[in-house]
C-alpha cells in the first residue's frame, strides 16, 4: 500500500476538514489541467474538463480505497473525463451543432501569453489532435507526463505489453506528423 | 533506413528486450547514420517536452477552484430539488416547531397526513438520510431562528398567495401547504446560501 501526505490529505478531508481539500486542489491543479488541454486540444474544454474533474474529486474522494496513488486515481478521472469531452464535441460536431461563440473563445480566451509558447502549444496540438485518442492518451502520460507503463496500466486498465504497442504506434506517427511539418 | 526508425522507435517504446536493447546500445555508438537517426528522434522528442515548462497565467488557476467550488455548491442545491418539491415545507415545520417552538406535534401530524403514502414514505426517508446528523448547537441557536423565519417570510410572495401581510412564522401553517416547489427550493438554496441549514 503506498502511503504519502496525499493520504493524509484524504482523510482529513473525508474527517470534514474542507481545506485539505484546497491542498489537494491546488498540489494536482496544473496537471489536471495540462492533461485534459493536451487530450482535448484547446483551452475552453480543458477548463470544462478541469473544473468537472474537481467536482468529482470533492464528491467522490470520500470513496478512495487507499489502495492506489493519489495522483493515478487523478489522472484517472481526468482521463476519463477528457474522453468525455471529446465524444461530446464530436457529437456536437455531427448533429451539426454551432459552436461559433465557443470557438471564439477557444483562441482568445487562454492562459498562455507569450507568443513563443502560444505557438508551441499550437504545434503540439496540432500534432496531438491527429492522433487516435487512445493513443494520444498513452503517448502523453508516457511522453509528457512520464509515467511508467505500470502506471499507466493502472490508469487505463490496459496490459504493459498493449500499452507499449500503443505508444510505439503513437510515437510514430508523432514523428511522422512533424517530419511533415518541418519539411511542409 | 526503414528498419533504423522502427528501431529507435522500438528502443524509445520499450519494446526492445534486454539483449536486444544492449545490441542497439552498443550499435548506436559505431553506427554514424543510425546515431544521427536517434539523435534528431530525440530533439523531436524533447521539443514536444519543452511544452511542460511553458509559463501559465497564475491568475486563471488561483481562480480554477473557486470557480469549481461555486458549482459544487450549485449541484449540491440542484440534486436536492426533486427530493424537496415535498420535503421543504415539512423540513421548516420540523425545524422550526421541533427545536424552537413547543407546540409542534399537532401542527406536523396534521400536515404529514394530508400527503399521500409514497410521498411520505419519501420524506421519512429522505429526513432520516438528511437530516440525521444536524448538531443539536446549531438548531437551537436563537440567532438562527431569527433568520430562519426572515428567510421564509422574505422568500415567498405573500399578495399572490392572499396571506395576511402581517403574518408571523408561527401562523404559517396554511402558508407552508401551498407553497410550490419552485419557492421551497428558492427558500431552501438561500438558507443554504446564508449558512442556516
Amino acid at each position: 500500500m503506498i502511503e504519502d501526505k496525499d493520504f493524509e490529505y484524504v482523510r482529513a478531508f473525508i474527517s470534514g476538514d474542507e481545506k485539505a481539500f484546497n491542498l489537494i486542489a491546488k498540489k494536482y491543479q496544473q496537471k489536471i489541467y495540462w492533461h485534459a488541454r493536451r487530450m482535448v486540444g484547446n483551452h475552453l474544454d480543458a477548463d470544462e474538463v478541469a473544473q468537472e474533474v474537481l467536482i468529482v474529486l470533492y464528491s467522490k474522494l470520500k470513496d478512495f480505497n487507499f489502495k492506489s496513488s493519489l495522483y493515478t486515481w487523478i489522472f484517472r478521472i481526468t482521463t476519463t473525463r477528457s474522453i468525455n469531452q471529446i465524444n461530446r464535441n464530436r457529437l456536437k460536431k455531427f448533429l451539426s451543432i454551432d459552436d461559433s461563440v465557443n470557438s471564439n473563445l477557444k483562441s482568445e480566451e487562454d492562459i498562455v501569453s507569450s507568443m513563443e509558447s502560444k505557438e508551441k502549444l499550437k504545434k503540439l496540438d496540432a500534432v496531438l489532435q491527429k492522433l487516435p485518442v487512445k493513443q494520444r492518451e498513452v503517448f502523453l502520460l508516457r511522453h509528457m507526463d512520464e509515467l511508467s507503463y505500470e502506471e499507466i496500466s493502472k490508469i487505463t486498465g490496459k496490459s504493459v505489453g498493449g500499452l507499449k504497442a500503443n505508444y510505439f504506434h503513437a510515437l510514430k506517427k508523432v514523428m511522422e506528423l512533424m517530419n511533415n511539418e518541418d519539411n511542409g | 533506413m526503414k528498419t533504423m526508425d522502427e528501431k529507435i522507435l522500438k528502443y524509445f517504446s520499450g519494446k526492445l528486450s534486454e539483449m536486444e536493447k544492449l545490441s542497439f546500445e552498443a550499435e548506436l555508438e559505431n553506427n554514424a547514420e543510425l546515431k544521427k537517426l536517434f539523435d534528431k528522434y530525440s530533439s523531436q522528442m524533447d521539443e514536444l517536452k519543452e511544452t511542460n515548462n511553458i509559463t501559465l497565467n497564475e491568475a486563471y488557476f488561483n481562480n480554477l477552484l473557486p470557480r469549481a467550488r461555486q458549482r459544487i455548491g450549485k449541484e449540491k442545491k440542484k440534486s436536492l430539488y426533486p427530493k424537496l418539491a415535498y420535503a421543504l415545507p415539512v423540513m421548516a415545520v420540523i425545524i422550526y416547531f421541533v427545536f424552537y417552538s413547543n407546540k409542534p406535534a399537532d401542527m406536523f401530524s396534521k400536515y404529514v397526513s394530508d400527503l399521500p403514502d409514497s410521498s411520505k414514505q419519501q420524506i421519512v426517508n429522505y429526513i432520516d438520510k438528511e437530516y440525521a446528523s444536524i448538531p443539536s448547537d446549531v438548531i437551537k441557536d436563537a440567532r438562527t431562528s431569527e433568520l430562519l423565519e426572515n428567510e421564509i417570510s422574505n422568500s415567498i410572495d405573500i399578495q399572490n398567495l392572499n396571506i395576511d401581510p402581517r403574518f408571523t412564522y408561527n401562523d404559517d401553517y396554511e402558508l407552508l401547504k401551498k407553497l410550490s416547489p419552485e419557492e421551497a427550493n428558492k427558500i431552501y438554496n438561500n438558507l443554504v446560501d446564508k449558512k442556516i441549514l
